[in-house]
């Protein structure tokens, strides 16, 4: 079997929070880490701070970043609205053994979004790729834990 | 740019607009909390709408006058701090006000500084008068005139 092209790694330029982390999946055409890293200057450093705000954890403003509710409750979004960015992405901790109280917010994905409304078919997007094999195993170099834990 | 050194670690440009961006994002938690749409922060302001989205959604732009102006706006008032969390380089990037503006809260909103807090901080005022002064003052209580004394200059050298 072919090594996985699917990526993981820490969004550049941003800490590690003592709880909170964000990282990004590349490595396939539907996967964000060329989006975000190919905003223009200006949205992508807005998005930059806006992932500061959260691993430092604070909690709004839901202007720029949220989460779901139900069947969702691990997706997330970082948002750029007047640019009508949208990063997905979703929550998890890849270090259950040994740091249970740490969260990662894994972006997945990219859409360009005009309205507030939800659309289920993104957060489908996001669960897809949660759900890969290939995503766990990403995720799993960095945190050896993740892989362990989801097997 | 690495995982080790944070974005706004190159520039003094990145660093402002990390500045400008965390306090837009301030006067947003306040909007979402109240809540106020941008309507009518702006007429409050005396702004047009857009002329306050330009200023929410560009950080970059963002004026220390407008910074107050839009604190005032939502019934807030706004500090700059300067602080040093040991990384002189700033590899780990800016604190948010937010965090700051917590602490204080908790701390149950003080106006002034505590004397706890000078002590800690190496502010404490003297605690005795200069030698000086002293021998002044003991010189004019010798003479009966301390009170006259006091009297002038205790708002500079007397312990409360």
């Amino acid at each position: 079997m072919p090594p996985s092209a699917i990526t993981f790694e820490l969004v550049h330029g941003v800490q590690r929070g003592a709880s909170r982390a964000v990282g990004i999946l590349g490595g396939d055409i539907d996967l964000c880490r060329e989006k975000l890293y190919d905003l223009p200057e200006s949205e992508l450093k807005y998005i930059l701070a806006s992932i500061d705000r959260w691993t430092q954890n604070l909690n709004k403003p839901a202007k720029r970043f949220h989460g779901f509710d139900g069947k969702y409750s691990d997706c997330f979004v970082f948002k750029h609205v007047p640019k009508q960015h949208r990063f997905y992405g979703f929550l998890c901790n890849p270090e259950p053994k040994t740091n249970q109280r740490f969260r990662v917010c894994v972006l997945t994905t990219y859409a360009k979004k005009k309205t507030w409304e939800t659309d289920l078919a993104e957060l489908n997007r996001v669960h897809k790729w949660r759900d890969a094999p290939a995503t766990k195993t990403a995720i799993s170099y960095i945190f050896p834990e993740y892989k362990e834990a989801h097997e | 740019m690495s995982n080790t050194q944070h974005w706004t670690s190159s520039t003094l440009k990145d660093f402002a607009f990390w500045i400008a961006s965390d306090f837009t994002a301030q006067i947003e938690s306040i909007m979402e909390s109240k809540p106020m749409d941008n309507a009518e922060l702006a007429e409050t302001l005396g702004l047009s709408p857009s002329r306050v989205s330009q200023v929410l959604n560009n950080p970059g732009n963002l004026t220390l006058g407008n910074a107050v102006k839009f604190a005032r706006g939502t019934g807030h008032k706004v500090a700059l701090v300067v602080y040093d969390d040991s990384d002189p380089d700033n590899n780990r990037g800016p604190i948010s006000a937010s965090v700051f503006e917590e602490c204080w809260r908790r701390l149950g909103k003080p106006t002034e500084m505590r004397q706890e807090f000078q002590a800690e901080a190496g502010m404490q005022p003297p605690k005795k008068q200069p030698a000086s002064v002293a021998m002044f003052q003991r010189q004019q209580a010798a003479a009966g005139e301390i009170g006259s004394f006091q009297a002038n200059t205790s708002h500079s050298t007397m312990e409360p």
